[in-house]
């Protein structure tokens, strides 16, 4: 049910923001009623509204956005935060109205340590502004994900992201230093700033992944390192998936380092890779890439190239690479991306190398199987690795949703059942690195079973009334 | 697909965008624009005085079009948008106020367009000088032409009286923008020169591609524009242009003109003569700079649209300069010159930059204009 939003709520909340900084004009809160999840897309495309909240606040401190919360938490007003909405997930929609609170007035970079290597920024600063700013210094936080431009600090951290150089610098989650979080009742706590420690729990990851169910990240101090002196890119052909896999892995398991290997299938090969790319190629399109010191990136890919050529990958050279890496976020901007009116959708997975390509198999048999018939496909690429497995960034494609929006979503949804249904079947998880959100929220009990309850009992004793992003990463609706 | 279509779930622009940069607001960004509009053709929601507002809250400074990998032209869809919204009657009044005032600049145009059109230009090169009743803008002309004589240059004055329709066709007012840019081709043309000099870049995105792109309007033929200030650099380099040793200049900082990244431009020059006339030490740089510079607020009739967001605009300008140890902001656009230097304040002075190379020019340089 939509949260009811008294004038008292608004005058309470303008108090602390002032009154140009709440606002509900029905424009506003059409705007802020869909995010890049497909769903509330799709029923906007068809001309239907979706779910809008009642209010959106912008708060310009950290001090406000807790006094904001406990205004919330003392009227049982459900609370979302919204960084950029360029989440896919579903995350930041407000399913039940209530407050939006847009942190991009928290847009202010309070520190750049160059001796210990940090940034510490507010954590409404868009990740393209901070990182020019970062680049006009020699320096980068090496973060890349296809929603670079688009999202917040607090927008990394909050879904737990991957960037496109994951491989070699981790993801948001591993490149944090500490944080801090506004909560529910009106509390700002902040964790320590060190490169670790075992001083107890590391309670900072509670709030990472949680998706603002816990609180509202309000500032972030993030590892950084200068600009590289070498970028080696670089295209390799692999006949199959199984193949390029297992290259990659003696890649990871030999500690070489990479930045990035990503593996498109060969589907992926020959629809996004020629349209993005313009490569006509018949295989499994592999980029290769090394940084750091000019002499250690080339000899990391020097190995690299041997064990390719040792499981007969064709070398493509640098061109191909270089492109890929020039052109690497052209693949998520229309017309190239995924867009209506196909039905699509992004059902990334993470396991170990025992499983990974099975994981991929199974599922690619599962969805064209299942739904081939109505011309649905199955596309995917590796592109997160670990020394110990990799990522599956797989999709799910038909290039005319059902006309009827009940029928799209039916459909939709069903797709996505069989998807993760599939990767927990075979030792995958229902998501590597966009979170979880509306979307997967209906399978966070199936994830993890009879540890569940635990992170229940967490949520109700940091929001005992269920006021942050109710509904969303598997929590329970708010008490009626 | 149209670009609306395109843009309306996309968000990859949004570090790009001045307007969203400075106001915070989801509903101020490229997409949201483009989700307003689509919105409106499949009858979610009409356009009102509050959905037209935030219609004409976006710059059209171009630089959502500048960071597009795929090249969407969504300011071309949004101003669009904004003349079936103007043709409607539902534009915000101040924008018929302003179609008003330019159908008068038109009227009372017809004597100059008639003693122009019989003119022609003494020298091959036009200087296009536009709305000179403006007094800082007369200010502005007279010191570029008098540079431009200094390098030799001889130069026809054309386009006295005349708003180049730019401002006019970012508000939608498609007609009246139509009528004032065949009054400049006419002019053009009638001079009979090959090249004509601008003071601005958004003079020179005026002729090279709003007047084709937004207007359908041909260009005349062999007649290439060229900004005065990248003429101005050539002769510095060259060496037939020279300043005084910068005296008394302070740390100053370049404001890149409103237009600017939606061209493709020599970044340097403005900045070499700059250098050249204010020293090279004293120069700082500004964040929002080059192919990313953010406009001041004076683009787009945003100024009347929406004072606040272009007052918003001038003061992070402002701000930055403060931000890079900069006492003085240089341009050379009047425009931008005038509208920064009215919400100056602490400490930060604002010099139009033809103004300041001309006050500069060695004596051994100067020369009368031919004209």
């Amino acid at each position: 049910m939509p949260a009811d939003l008294s004038a008292g709520v608004r005058d309470a909340l303008a108090a602390i923001v002032g009154a140009d900084h709440v606002r509900s004009e029905p424009i506003d809160q059409l705007i802020y009623s869909v995010d890049s999840y497909w769903l509330p897309q799709m029923w906007l495309d068809r001309g239907r509204r979706t779910q809008t909240p009642g209010l959106i606040v912008y708060p310009g401190s950290a001090e406000e956005v807790a006094r904001v919360l406990a205004v919330a938490d003392e009227a049982r007003v459900p609370v979302v935060p919204w960084g950029g909405g360029s989440g896919t997930q579903g995350g930041a929609l407000p399913i039940h109205g209530g407050l939006i609170v847009d942190t991009k007035r928290l847009d202010r970079i309070l520190e750049i340590n160059e001796r210990s290597m940090y940034v510490r920024a507010q954590a409404g600063i868009n990740g393209g502004q901070l990182e020019w700013a970062l680049n006009d210094r020699g320096l980068t936080l090496p973060h890349y994900p296809a929603s670079a431009t688009c999202a917040t600090l607090g927008g990394y951290l909050a879904p737990r992201g991957s960037g496109t150089i994951s491989t070699k610098y981790g993801k948001a989650e591993d490149l944090v230093m500490n944080i801090e979080v506004a909560l529910p009742g009106g509390r700002l706590v902040r964790t320590p700033l060190v490169p670790n420690h075992a001083s107890g729990p590391d309670f900072m990851r509670l709030f990472l992944g949680t998706e603002g169910t816990f609180g509202v990240i309000t500032e972030a101090t993030m590892r950084i390192t200068r600009l590289p002196e070498t970028r080696l890119l670089r295209a390799m052909l692999f006949k199959d998936v199984a193949t390029g896999l297992e290259a990659g892995r003696q890649m990871m398991v030999q500690r070489l380092d990479p930045l990035v290997i990503r593996m498109y299938d060969p589907r992926s090969t020959g629809l996004l890779v020629k349209r993005v790319l313009g490569y006509e190629l018949q295989g499994a399109y592999m980029i290769i890439g090394f940084d750091g010191w000019a002499d250690i990136a080339s000899a990391q890919e020097q190995r690299a190239l041997a064990i390719c050529a040792s499981l007969g990958a064709r070398d493509l050279g640098r061109e191909p690479g270089e492109r890929w890496w020039d052109h690497r976020y052209d693949f998520y901007y229309p017309p190239h991306t995924l867009h209506l009116p196909a039905l699509y959708g992004t059902v990334e997975t993470v396991s170990t190398f025992d499983h990974i390509e099975e994981i991929y198999h199974a599922k690619k048999a599962a969805i064209e199987g299942t739904y081939g018939h109505l011309g649905v496909e199955y596309i995917g690429h590796f592109s997160h690795w670990f020394p110990w497995g990799a990522s599956l960034y797989d999709r799910f494609l038909l290039k005319e949703a059902p006309p009827a929006p009940e029928d799209a979503e039916t459909l939709h949804n069903q797709i996505w059942d069989t998807a993760v249904t599939t990767s927990l079947a075979h030792g995958g998880m229902i998501n590597e690195h966009h979170g979880v959100g509306l979307k997967l929220s209906r399978f966070m009990r199936a994830q993890y079973g009879d540890a569940w309850p635990l992170l229940e009992s967490i949520k109700d004793a940091i929001d005992p009334h269920h006021i942050m992003n109710p509904g969303k990463v598997g929590f329970e609706e708010m008490p009626s | 697909m149209p670009t609306t279509e395109n843009c309306r779930f996309c968000w990859m622009c949004r570090h790009a965008c001045p307007v969203g940069h400075v106001t915070h607001r989801e509903t101020y960004t490229p997409h949201a624009w483009a989700l307003e509009i689509e919105s409106v053709r499949r009858g979610q929601i009409a356009w009102d005085a509050s959905t037209v507002s935030v219609l004409y809250a976006c710059a059209d400074c171009g630089l959502c079009r500048a960071h597009c990998a795929t090249d969407q032209p969504l300011p071309d869809a949004i101003v669009a948008a904004r003349a079936e919204v103007a043709a409607a009657g539902a534009a915000p009044a101040v924008v018929y106020d302003i179609e008003r005032r330019l159908r008068r600049h038109l009227d009372a145009g017809a004597a100059v367009r008639s003693s122009n059109a019989s003119r022609r230009a003494s020298s091959s090169v036009g200087l296009f000088v536009g709305d000179v009743s403006d007094t800082a803008r007369a200010r502005v002309v007279e010191s570029a032409v008098a540079l431009l004589a200094a390098a030799g240059i001889s130069v026809t004055e054309i386009g006295a009286g005349r708003p180049t329709g730019r401002t006019a066709v970012s508000l939608g007012l498609r007609d009246v923008a139509a009528d004032l840019a065949r009054a400049v081709i006419e002019d053009v043309q009638s001079a009979g020169v090959d090249e004509l000099i601008v003071l601005t870049p958004g003079d020179r995105w005026a002729f090279e591609s709003v007047y084709a792109d937004r207007l359908g309007l041909e260009w005349p033929a062999g007649v290439r524009v060229t900004e005065a200030i990248v003429v101005l650099a050539r002769a510095l380099a060259a060496g037939s242009l020279s300043f005084r040793a910068p005296d008394g200049a302070r740390p100053y900082a370049y404001h890149d003109p409103c237009d600017t990244p939606r061209l493709d431009r020599d970044h340097a020059a403005p900045r070499a003569l700059a250098a050249a006339a204010l020293g090279a030490d004293a120069a700082r740089s500004f964040f929002w700079r080059e192919h990313r510079a953010h406009p001041c607020g004076a683009i787009g009739g945003l100024d009347v649209t929406h004072p606040d967001i272009a007052a918003t605009l001038a003061a992070a300008r402002l701000d930055d300069a403060r931000i890079a140890g900069a006492q003085w902001i240089v341009t050379e656009d009047p425009t931008c010159s005038q509208h920064l230097a009215a919400h100056a304040s602490d400490g930060v002075e604002v010099h139009n930059l033809f103004e300041l190379l001309h006050e500069r020019l060695e004596p051994s340089s100067r020369r009368t204009s031919a004209c």
